[in-house]
């Protein structure tokens, strides 16, 4: 099977003051092509230290992280602080198919399908964010993230903020577009639930270590390490 | 009856004509039970629990109702004489405890606050009921965390220390709006043991707002559905959630996730 990303016996840490605090352990993960893969855990695990490490955001202490793809997209918990509050809806869209030069004709009907796909009116293309729901607006950072063609795409906390309704119809609608673009998500949450309904694979995560890995169905039926079996039992 | 809310109207007033939040509910409950009100955003409910103890914001008010605590109409109430009960008869507890802990304070003293607000001038006594108050709120090294400083504790700890503030005057309803919504799962199970076990050995009665269903299955024996400012449904929690009666809770319930059904074909990827 191909992967899109690698990550080779990864450690991080930051410095707080004198202290050097190390975040990641020794990770080594694989992402591979046409999945979702589920990283869970507690605040303060990690997690979204490891996003940024894959971004480049944060260098790596130790170890290797390798990207077979394009760098990966990114879709937030709160889509309201990624997007720019002073530009419509259509042009949030456009702007990344203008930096590669895509011609004007050509963006204009890219982004009125990928509108389509995602469930956006046309109407809302010329609204500001800030006039549209938690849900609209996450669909529309779905919409930023695929539209450039992306391969891999890294979901953190995408339906935490969101009202189980309309989190069910985000939910839905990743599934959705994974399922017809066949592309990789690494999906980051703290909701074992949510987890369970959309990985392929699952990782679990605690103080900078991955203390688990496996295959959804298996790893929820017979879970191995005592952290794991802990969170399933809190979980409602 | 503890508390009896009668045909409660609350409205938004900053749009012309004011927006109605919540449209003439009514709900009771008994001493010691413990209620739920689940919704999504604009149901109302968190509207409905901070008109209780009049902390609605300013740009919203009761418009017209009753609410009924041991049979005075708390609506009706000034601000001062609101006072005497706030804090004392009935308590509240919030989402994010680092907005309603004072930063600059002592763990100690804002948990003695009620206390002294309420008219008590023993130091000393104030002190071991904090103390009290605090290990009953399942804080190990109470006296520890006595002088400590908000910052100093973690989201969890901070709730329980919440908790101890708003139950030291031992009061007959607490009302708990999202208490468990920012915390981790396995510390946000361990505060829904600890309401249960206040509740079983004070008999505190816990009017308890969340938008999670689950959590309210955990630790509610009756439960009002919230859905654009009415109630959709009210009962008995196995009841509503094993027979849902109305259409707009049997949608609430088929969308929370679990770990029954996968929402799509899982792919073998090795």
């Amino acid at each position: 099977m191909k992967k899109v990303l690698e990550i080779r016996h990864v450690s991080a840490s930051y410095k707080d003051g004198k202290e050097e605090q190390t975040v990641l352990k020794d990770i080594s993960l694989e992402v591979r092509e046409n999945e979702i893969l589920g990283l869970v855990g507690e605040s303060g695990c990690g997690k979204s230290t490891l996003s940024k490490v894959i971004l480049g955001f944060v260098k790596p202490s130790a170890g290797e992280v390798i990207h077979y793809t394009k760098m990966p997209q990114m879709i937030f918990q709160d889509p309201f602080s990624s997007l720019n509050p002073r530009k419509k809806i259509g042009w949030i869209l456009e702007e990344p198919l203008k930096m590669q030069k895509v011609p004007p004709g050509e963006r204009k009907v890219r982004v009125a399908a990928m509108a389509e796909k995602v469930g956006l009116t046309r109407e809302m293309l010329d609204r500001f964010p800030q006039e549209l729901s938690g849900g609209q607006r996450q669909r529309v950072s779905i919409a930023a993230a695929l539209i450039q063609g992306s391969r891999f795409v890294i979901a953190d906390e995408p339906v935490s903020a969101l009202d189980v309704t309309i989190q069910r119809q985000i939910m839905e609608l990743m599934i959705q577009l994974q399922e017809e673009t066949g592309i990789s998500i690494l999906f980051i949450s703290h909701d074992l639930n949510v987890i369970y309904q959309m990985c392929d694979r699952v990782l679990v995560m605690k103080d900078g270590k991955i203390v688990e890995e496996g295959e959804t169905e298996q790893l929820f039926a017979e879970p191995k390490s005592e952290y794991t079996k802990e969170l399933l039992k809190a979980a409602p | 009856m503890l508390l009896e809310v009668k045909d409660l109207n609350i409205e938004f007033y900053d749009t012309q004509p004011p927006q109605k939040v919540v449209k003439g509910i009514s709900f009771s409950m008994e001493p010691g039970e413990i209620l739920g009100i689940v919704g999504e955003s604009g149901s109302g409910k968190t509207q409905t629990a901070l008109s209780i103890l009049q902390l609605l914001k300013s740009n919203s008010g009761i418009s017209s109702g009753e609410i009924l605590f041991k049979g005075k109409n708390l609506a009706g109430l000034s601000a001062r004489q609101l006072q005497t009960i706030r804090g004392k008869e009935i308590s509240m507890i919030f989402q994010e405890p680092m907005t309603s802990l004072n930063p600059v304070l002592t763990i100690g003293r804002q948990v003695e606050e009620a206390l002294k607000i309420h008219g008590e001038t023993d130091r000393e006594k104030r002190r071991s009921l904090a103390l009290e108050a605090l290990s009953e709120a399942g804080l190990g090294d109470p006296e520890g965390i006595y002088g400590k400083y908000p910052h100093q504790l973690s989201g969890g700890m901070r709730q329980r220390v919440m908790i101890a503030a708003a139950l030291i005057t031992e009061p007959e309803l607490l009302i708990a709006d999202e208490p468990t919504t920012a915390l981790d799962v396995t510390v946000q199970a361990q505060i829904l043991e600890l309401l249960k076990e206040i509740n079983r050995r004070h008999k505190t009665a816990v009017l308890f707002i969340s938008h999670d269903l689950a959590v309210i299955r955990r630790l509610c024996g009756r439960v009002l559905v919230m859905n654009q400012g009415i109630i959709e449904e009210e009962g008995e929690v196995s009841r509503v959630f094993e027979h849902p009666q109305q259409e707009y809770t049997r949608k609430l319930l088929a969308a929370i996730p679990d770990r029954r059904t996968s929402l799509r074909k899982r792919r073998r990827v090795d």
